[in-house]
């Protein structure tokens, strides 16, 4: 690259709106590249920050020598963004300017942007009433205390299971076995209409961790589980 | 009743993701340009922005993917979204940035203990008179919640009566936006929302679309409308998932205090280890990668290709100031002069003064 463009990136690395007239650069110094237009007084372009545009520039121009007059055209211009546009700038040493001035970045603004305002409203379970062989005091409440993890079911395969179909509408029934200690021995699935297997794994899993007031004897449930959900 | 049009994440309207608090019309305009229909119902504000960017450089095609949330749509609003080419539209059915998260966090790694303090840092609906000569309705269709237009506009005057009349209201600082645009000659890709019935309450909906366009090198439509007023800080984010074969540095032009520099608009959160077209494929949809996602030739599988996936993040509240973003090659690549004449349009928004001129 001539020493010529060499300036003129330099000038938009630094400060493009100092480039928008015709230009004479002076000597650089450590304070960056100082020019003066023609039509008014010396202008300096805005050097900061100077390391990292000079930086940048390294990979394909060599230092300028000596005052040269920069003719400003549109078609330089040009020259110069095509020469960022393919590749002939070190762009990982511009300036970064990622959050509000004197706002330090925060890692868990997009969880907790993403996840709290999205989830709720993409996927629901409705858990109909359960009818157990031998009754249980609260089958019900426990089964209604399930529903925010089943709605999690419904995300979790929204994420993982990448091949499931795409939507989360459907239903099944839900057969599990409560012992005289209150806890689920075994549990299995039937009438499934359009739940993802991956859906149906979790719900089972989550099912078998419940723990009922434990029934004069064990005790057969039955419950249906309707699910509806966006992606 | 008149709508109202607001824009995201690029001036006029554009947007993306959108979102959610209840905001007044003026801190809604200040977040990219929503439109709306009545000036005195709140409207829907871009908080939360996904957006996935998967680039070919040899169809030199991309895949805009952008997920938008928004809260409180009772009325319909709208957005617009510039594209250097003719874009086509389409609802992508399953959003794929949960799963993009977790394969490719975005969150940027741990900064280094230092024990010192924190870094600072023609189916025009209404179109009518005027407007039809110089605007061209070149597709419409419902996208999920959507009337998605596919704008082609020779005046802005016309383009700004066009979506008066389509219920997407402008307002001054989304005309100059447009303007700005029009002179480069950008498409656009204007959405309506066409809320259904009300809800009690808040609510939140996430719908996500596609835009396809050609473009030689990635570009995302950053710019928003110059409001008078800097809108109220509220929390944004803005997480973009780049899949190319070629490594890039976000670059964009933004006017500080009267100079105008290149920046680094976003974060890079991490280094994500090479990867294939086939595994990316694998999680957002082969549907949604383009050519990358299709076997290049019976002895070929383009599906297997090196791929890199960069993940960024810009958490600032206003982009008052700055341009589109262009993502630039990090190593030198070869460019004829028939490529360079396709990156005219890029060229004037890294460099305001060539747009000035065109």
């Amino acid at each position: 690259m001539s020493r010529h463009l060499h300036l003129l990136a330099l000038c938009m690395l630094a400060g493009l709106a100092a480039c928008k007239r015709p230009l004479t650069a002076g000597a650089e110094s450590e304070g960056g590249l100082h020019t003066a237009a023609t039509d008014e007084a010396s202008v300096s372009v805005a050097p900061e920050p100077a390391p990292a545009t000079e930086a940048a520039l390294a990979p394909t121009a060599s230092a300028p020598s000596g005052p040269t007059t920069l003719p400003v055209t549109i078609e330089e211009r040009k020259r110069v963004v095509a020469a960022l546009l393919s590749g002939g700038y070190r762009t990982s040493a511009l300036p970064e300017s990622a959050t509000d001035v004197g706002r330090p970045f925060d890692r868990g603004l997009r969880k907790r942007l993403t996840e709290v305002d999205v989830t709720p409203a993409r996927a629901d379970v409705q858990v109909a009433t359960a009818t157990p062989t031998v009754p249980i005091a609260d089958v019900d409440r426990v089964l209604a205390s399930l529903r925010a993890r089943f709605r999690q079911c419904v995300r979790k395969e929204q994420v993982d299971a990448l091949d499931a179909p795409r939507s989360a509408n459907g239903s099944l029934a839900i057969t599990f076995v409560v012992d005289e200690k209150g806890e689920v021995t075994s549990a299995s699935t039937s009438g499934n209409t359009g739940v993802p297997d991956a859906t149906v794994h979790c719900v089972v899993t989550t099912l078998r961790r419940a723990v009922f007031t434990a029934p004069k004897s064990a005790s057969t449930v039955t419950v249906r589980l309707r699910f509806s959900g966006e992606q | 009743m008149k709508p109202l049009l607001s824009s995201a994440s690029f001036g006029i309207v554009a947007a993306t993701v959108l979102a959610l608090p209840i905001v007044s019309p003026s801190d809604a305009n200040a977040c990219g340009g929503f439109f709306r229909r009545r000036v005195t119902q709140t409207i829907p504000s871009l908080e939360v922005e996904q957006v996935l960017i998967v680039h070919d450089p040899v169809t030199e095609e991309e895949q805009f993917i952008r997920e938008l949330v928004f809260r409180d749509a009772k009325d319909p609003f709208g957005f617009v979204v510039p594209t250097p080419s003719q874009p086509t539209v389409a609802k992508v059915e399953r959003s794929p940035f949960a799963a993009l998260a977790q394969r490719f966090p975005p969150e940027p790694p741990e900064p280094p203990a230092t024990g010192g303090p924190a870094p600072k840092g023609g189916m025009s609906r209404g179109a009518g008179g005027g407007a039809a000569a110089t605007v061209t309705v070149l597709s419409q269709e419902r996208i999920g919640s959507f009337t998605a237009f596919v704008l082609a506009a020779t005046d802005a005057g016309a383009l700004k009566k066009w979506l008066d009349e389509n219920e997407l209201a402008t307002t001054p600082e989304s005309d100059a936006w447009l303007e700005h645009y029009v002179k480069l000659g950008f498409y656009f890709a204007a959405f309506r929302y066409e809320a259904t019935a009300p809800k009690a309450g808040p609510s939140s909906r996430a719908e996500t679309v596609r835009l396809t366009f050609k473009t030689p090198l990635p570009y995302y439509p950053y710019r928003e409308p110059k409001h008078a007023k800097e809108p109220a800080k509220h929390d944004r984010v803005l997480s973009v998932w780049l899949a190319s074969p070629v490594r890039s540095t976000p670059v964009a032009a933004v006017e500080e205090v009267g100079v105008t520099r290149w920046k680094r608009p976003w974060r890079e959160s991490n280094t994500h280890a090479p990867t294939t077209s086939g595994t990316v494929g694998a999680i957002v949809g082969a549907g949604n990668m383009g050519a990358l996602g299709q076997p290049a030739s019976s002895t070929g599988d383009a599906r297997e290709a090196p791929l890199s996936v960069q993940t960024f993040q810009d958490q600032k509240t206003s982009r008052r100031g700055w341009g589109d973003v262009v993502l630039v090659p990090e190593r030198p690549y070869t460019s004829d002069d028939a490529r360079l004449a396709r990156m005219n349009k890029l060229m004037a928004t890294l460099d305001f003064a060539i747009g000035d001129v065109r």
